[in-house]
């Protein structure tokens, strides 16, 4: 009764130190209050959202929400869930008419405990009839509308939200179709959109803005997907077709006419571009707008609707032609038209412009293999050979190398490439081109190398000028090919360390490389003296790694993958080089479970006759009366065989080594290791699946009756088998006198013989 | 959890409607009975499950024996679901996924020799290539989809990598564009075996990586042979008494079985006892030949079938029992280690030609009860077409997909500590963290508000006295209509 007091009291004037106390005593004591106080503890908090203050209205939702989720809520649920909610829509109002410009925070957080609260009370009504007819219905679209009002508040939050309402409560959503809309569009036409706007809001907008156009036609929804889509392509399109005012390239911009679709009349989402020569500039209007298409491009196939389960057509060819164009725009090849080469500002942006799209053609393939696996592997070949092409080369001599400076100073862009290339080449291990990525794994080898910094670099290539052996084996910014212990106890502090990002994406290539059956013996070699270097540089991590497992970040997604290419360096062994076993067998061979697996192998475990006898006995049982005798004996034999097996089970069990006496050694551990697996496989099964129970004494019936009919016939009476020949290896010959019956004893009780005795006995 | 079987026969030809045709499934373990297929019967080697089985996409299809002609049936109906001509009748079908899981390939051998291979999200017939000089009698993919490897009753068995069979664009390029005979010659196959003399009636692949994968294939010829993917080279030869019609390899290739036409299945132990060390050693290798005599003492036989030819077998997960069926429609589950009949399934009006072992989780169980008709509908595979894929086509490469990729975080159950914690992180954002609690406020002067309340009060005034004077003028007006009204009433 105190309790509940001393809540009221401290609910009407909240302080920050009481909430958590009040969310606990409610959570738990709710039910044990009266009906009054009960009333009286909900209009107390409903009061909480009346006010104008921030923090009373934080405080009341908090105390909402617990309302809402504790058990027993239902007559909160009954009696207070309308008029929470519909308190909550008048603090959401009252942010939306009077905010202006206060706490942001304050705002941002009110707002999101808000959303939070409802999707609560949502969850709560979900299945409950009544409920939904009487609190959400009407109060729906309130509730979406203030949202959409809302957006520019929390934008990443509110779209988060609005998206579920979409795909969940589509016909809710039709009145707000085009205010939602106008939103959207605002914000993806905001200035700079691609690089002021996180990831996460550009797709969440694009995905809105994607699925909106296209889930409220009811009928034809896959019609309006496809052709919404195909649409994007003509602009995107068009968009690329203004490079043609700058670019003297006829083969780009025939491919762009033949490969992708056209038409005359198509809806374009944006306006015209108006691109202004005299200020170069505005040329990144180009760049700023194909970002945003092929983000929405992106959102086209990345977007969940699961709760609708239409089969969607998509131009797969169209994606790929798109891809691949995008990549051939690239500065090695293509030239400008005269005029612009005047203006160095004109120029310099067309450069950067044109920089970008091998950029974006590289985000659009990368986005490609999760979701299409392997429809794209009849693309496989063009790709690779897109991605190869974006590989930075000089000519010298006219002889076509890669550029080494150029590839460490565009570490990123690579690093992305081969991100790209690892996603293709993962979609098959049988790749058999080699010459095709020769230039990916060039500039991977180039980015696995230790750098030097710029001033170090730049003495050494000063140095090594007229050393032309030298030059041959080594990459400019690397360090010489030098041999693997050199590397190991140099002093290395003076060369810079490699990205994290980069190693990741180097491990994740070279297992790709490794797995495939085309790497050639010194590409091998050179990526075995990385995974060696990289494993003796970070042992500890490793082990560390491996004893606490993965905690997700940066460092451990990097050992994760480093200890991925080592598992697969073991796994691919092509020739006798690089045998990497040594070094991880002494690093890592009793931290990890499957390096100690590839030092000590085993063999599986064979099944073994662990029931025959129970088994043998009841067949006996059901065959013959007459007999007798021999059933007697049997019975012996079991009673023998069942002291022999014990003898031999306790040491076993009682781990007592087997080693020291070598006639007990004869197969048991062997037999006994299969023995207690199958026991186990035995018992597994046993838990996992029923087994009916009365089967087993008709199917027992059934081989006595099947054996019994055997004698008569002649063609099936056989002559001794290889195998046999194996199993009667282990057997004693104290058990010969057992050869004329037809019921020999099973080979787990072979070597229980008096042998067994003797290690007992000492 | 719950282990099951489907079975299949193939048919009666005499039964041109197929009316008499069943394919059934049922648990291994106990009596429940799931699906049921109807106008379901094909030879052998000849259906196979799509996103495996009674999963919400799950589909079967099937070739229809001596029709040039596919059934697709979806979980939760028992008739076909969709019914996809095509260019002659299959002899043999399989189909496998790609690197992430999802349908990607069917493959099927035809009677003429001839393998057809379609991709399932667009059904674009990607090749038809002449593999065999005789029907092809069975086909499968490995595990990791990067070969295909066919048998035929030509008795030799061909291997192709995948990627140079469906790689048609690279292909259609190095040929100039065209798409058609020329280009099927260059793809080459990546082995071809032929060491069987007779034909080859069935392959099975063992698990792993591409390095170890090993094929076991069975023939006419008495033999079972097995081959090395990678190094294309014979490891063992197995020789038989008779003609081995069924195979199975033990998951952990510990065993394998054979069915043979007397109906006997026998099992082939993988591993012996070294007589000289004691120790297990796998056996074969090397291209040794291992006779497979006669068992005696009936230790490696399986009995139940006799006098019927054993058709099919199947392993359950756990590699304890052995799923049989026969040339009569019978199919038992035995014990490995007793060769006890456990259980025999309902019979079959025709012989057995396929089985296919299967497990579901509890919520599979009753997937097909909400999967509604619309959704079926919507679920369908697209159609797959009887010409092979041209160049517009390519060009535009319509695939089908589902949008069901979630990136939102799952929704995290409600727990009191969590969300006191949070609560209380929150609340920082309304704290003061400063010993100043002092606020700015951009006030007026004194005077400057002076003057305005004066101005106000001025202003106050002057709408008080307009306001009075309104006011007489309106009652004077009031007082001057009521007595023009009292005048004219009067």
């Amino acid at each position: 009764m105190s309790s509940i007091k001393s809540i009221l009291t401290l609910i009407e004037n909240p302080q920050q130190r009481d909430l958590p106390f009040i969310i606990e005593n409610i959570y738990y004591h709710f039910n044990t209050f009266s009906k009054t106080d009960q009333d009286h503890l909900c209009s107390r908090v409903t009061n909480l959202l009346k006010t104008y203050h921030l923090f009373n209205n934080f405080y009341g939702i908090k105390l909402i929400h617990v309302l809402l989720v504790m058990r027993s809520n239902g007559y909160v649920l009954s009696n207070y869930s309308k008029k929470f909610f519909i308190n909550i829509l008048k603090v959401l109002n009252n942010i939306k008419n009077f905010n202006n410009g206060g706490n942001n925070e304050q705002i941002k957080l009110v707002l999101k405990t808000s959303m939070d609260c409802f999707k609560a009370l949502a969850k709560q009504i979900q299945g409950k009839p009544a409920l939904t007819r009487e609190v959400l219905t009407p109060n729906l679209p309130n509730y979406v509308s203030v949202l959409i009002d809302l957006i520019s508040i929390s934008p990443f939050e509110i779209l988060k939200n609005l998206f579920q309402f979409l795909i969940s409560n589509t016909s809710i959503f039709k009145p707000f179709q085009v205010k939602f809309k106008t939103k959207l569009l605002e914000l993806l036409a905001l200035q700079n959109f691609n690089k002021s706007i996180p990831l996460e809001l550009k797709q969440i907008t694009c995905e809105c803005f994607v699925v909106l156009n296209f889930i409220t036609e009811k009928e034809s929804m896959p019609e309006v997907y496809y052709q919404n889509f195909i649409n994007l392509i003509m602009e995107i399109k068009s968009v690329l077709l203004l490079y043609e005012n700058f670019i003297d390239s006829e083969s780009i911009f025939s491919d762009l006419q033949l490969k992708l679709p056209s038409s005359n009349s198509f809806t374009s989402i944006f306006p015209f571009l108006d691109i202004d020569v005299n200020d170069p500039k505005s040329i990144l209007l180009v760049n700023e707008r194909l970002d945003i298409l092929l983000q929405l491009i992106t959102s086209y196939y990345n977007s969940f609707l699961e709760s609708k389960s239409y089969m969607f057509k998509l131009p797969l060819g169209y994606i790929v032609s798109l891809g691949d164009i995008l990549s051939s725009f690239n500065l090695n090849v293509i030239k400008f038209k005269r005029s612009f080469y005047a203006s160095q500002e004109l120029s310099f942006f067309l450069n950067k412009s044109i920089n970008d799209l091998q950029h974006k053609s590289i985000y659009l393939l990368s986005s490609l293999p999760k979701k299409f696996g392997g429809d794209l592997l009849m693309y496989l070949t063009p790709i690779l050979v897109d991605l190869d092409f974006c590989i930075p080369t000089t000519n010298t001599k006219s002889v076509l190398k890669i550029d080494n400076d150029k590839i460490l100073e565009m570490e990123d862009f690579i690093v992305d490439i081969l991100i790209c290339a690892t996603s293709y080449l993962s979609l098959t291990d049988n790749y058999g081109d080699h010459s095709v990525i020769n230039k990916l794994i060039q500039a991977a080898l180039v980015l696995s190398k230790d750098r030097l910094p710029q001033s170090l670099n730049d003495v050494e290539n000063s140095s090594s000028g007229n050393n032309k052996k030298r030059k041959k084996n080594g990459n400019g910014n690397g360090i010489s090919n030098s041999s693997t212990s050199d590397l190991i106890f140099t002093n290395n502090s003076s060369l810079k360390k490699i990205p994290s990002k980069t190693i990741i994406a180097l491990n994740n290539f070279f297992i790709q490389i490794l797995s495939s059956s085309f790497s050639t013996n010194t590409v091998r070699s050179q990526i075995s003296r990385y995974t060696i270097l990289e494993l003796l540089r970070n042992r500890e991590q490793l082990a560390q790694y491996i004893k606490l497992g993965v905690t997700g970040n940066d460092e451990n997604v990097m050992m994760e993958s480093l200890l991925k290419l080592l598992k697969i360096s073991l796994l691919f062994p092509q020739g006798t080089s690089g045998n990497i076993l040594p070094f991880v067998s002494q690093i890592l061979g009793s931290e990890d479970e499957f390096f100690s697996l590839f030092i000590n192998p085993r063999l599986p475990p064979l099944p073994v006759k662990v029931n025959v006898l129970a088994e043998e006995k009841e067949v006996n049982f059901v065959s013959g009366d007459d007999e007798s005798d021999e059933e007697e004996e049997k019975e012996e034999e079991v009673e023998e065989f069942s002291e022999k097996k014990r003898k031999i089970e306790e040491p076993l069990i009682n781990e007592v080594s087997f080693t020291e006496d070598k006639s007990s050694k004869d197969n048991i551990p062997e037999v006994a290791e299969n023995y207690y697996a199958e026991k186990e496989v035995d018992k597994y099964a046993d838990e996992v699946f029923t087994i009916p129970s009365n089967d087993s004494l008709k199917a027992g019936k059934e081989l006595k009756e099947d054996i019994s009919k055997l004698a008569k016939v002649e063609d099936v009476i056989p002559i001794k088998s290889v195998e046999t020949q194996i199993i009667e290896s282990t057997v004693d010959d104290n058990d010969r006198e057992d050869e004329g019956s037809d019921f020999e004893m099973p080979e787990i009780d072979v070597n229980t013989d008096d042998d067994e005795d003797e290690p007992m006995d000492t | 959890m719950d282990e099951g079987v489907f079975y299949i026969s193939r048919g009666d030809p005499a039964d041109k409607n197929l009316n008499s045709c069943f394919a059934l499934s049922s648990s291994i373990h106990n009596s429940k009975s799931f699906q049921s297929f109807r106008q379901c019967c094909c030879n052998r080697n000849c259906f196979v499950f799509i996103n495996g089985f009674q999963k919400k996409d799950s589909k079967l299809i099937v070739a229809c024996s001596q029709r040039a002609l596919l059934h697709v049936y979806s979980f939760g109906k028992e008739s076909p679901d969709q019914k996809f001509p095509i260019p002659e009748e299959l002899t043999c079908l399989t189909s496998t996924n790609d690197s992430s899981g999802k349908p990607w390939l069917l493959a099927g051998g035809s009677k003429s020799g001839k393998v057809y291979i379609w991709e399932l999200s667009s059904g674009y017939l990607l090749q038809v290539k002449a593999i065999h000089y005789q029907a092809v009698s069975c086909i499968n993919f490995t595990d990791n989809c990067d070969f295909l490897i066919s048998g035929g009753l030509d008795s030799r068995i061909a291997i192709y990598k995948t990627f140079d069979l469906i790689n048609i664009i690279s292909n259609s390029i190095s040929n100039g564009g065209s798409n058609n005979d020329e280009e099927e010659k260059s793809i080459k196959p990546y082995a071809i075996f032929t060491d069987h003399t007779l034909p080859v009636t069935d392959i099975v692949l063992t698990k792993g990586l591409t390095n170890d994968i090993k094929i076991y294939s069975i023939s006419k010829d008495c033999t079972i042979r097995c081959y090395h993917l990678i190094t294309k080279k014979i490891l063992t030869t197995f020789v038989a008494t008779s003609p081995v019609e069924s195979i199975t390899l033990d998951s952990s290739e510990r065993s394998l079985y054979l069915g043979f036409e007397s109906g006997l299945i026998r099992q082939v132990p993988l591993y012996q006892v070294n007589k000289i060390n004691s120790t297990l050693e796998k056996i074969g290798g090397n291209n040794k030949i291992i006779n497979i005599n006669d068992d005696p003492d009936l230790q490696y036989t399986f009995l139940n079938h006799k006098g019927y030819e054993v058709t099919s077998l199947a392993l359950s997960l756990d590699g304890t029992y052995l799923i049989s069926g026969d040339s009569k429609g019978r199919i038992f589950i035995s014990d490995v280690i007793t060769k006890q009949v456990l259980k025999n399934l309902k019979e079959l009006s025709s012989g057995i030609s396929g089985i296919f072992q299967f497990t579901l989780d509890e919520s599979e169980n009753s997937v097909f009860a909400e999967i509604s008709l619309k959704d079926k509908q919507k679920n369908q595979l697209p159609v797959l077409k009887r010409v092979l894929v041209g160049e517009k086509d390519l060009q535009k490469h319509d695939v089908y997909i589902k949008l069901n990729q979630n990136y939102f975080e799952t929704e995290i159950e409600f727990e009191l500590k969590n969300f006191i914690n949070t609560t209380a992180n929150e609340e920082l954002v309304f704290s003061n963290f400063t010993n100043i609690d002092s606020m700015t406020k951009i006030t007026t002067s004194d005077t400057d508000d002076s003057s305005k309340v004066k101005d106000l009060e001025e202003q106050l005034q002057a709408m008080k006295k307009g306001y009075t004077e309104l006011r007489s003028i309106h009652e004077d007006l009031f007082s001057e209509y009521s007595k023009l009204l009292s005048e004219t009433k009067k």
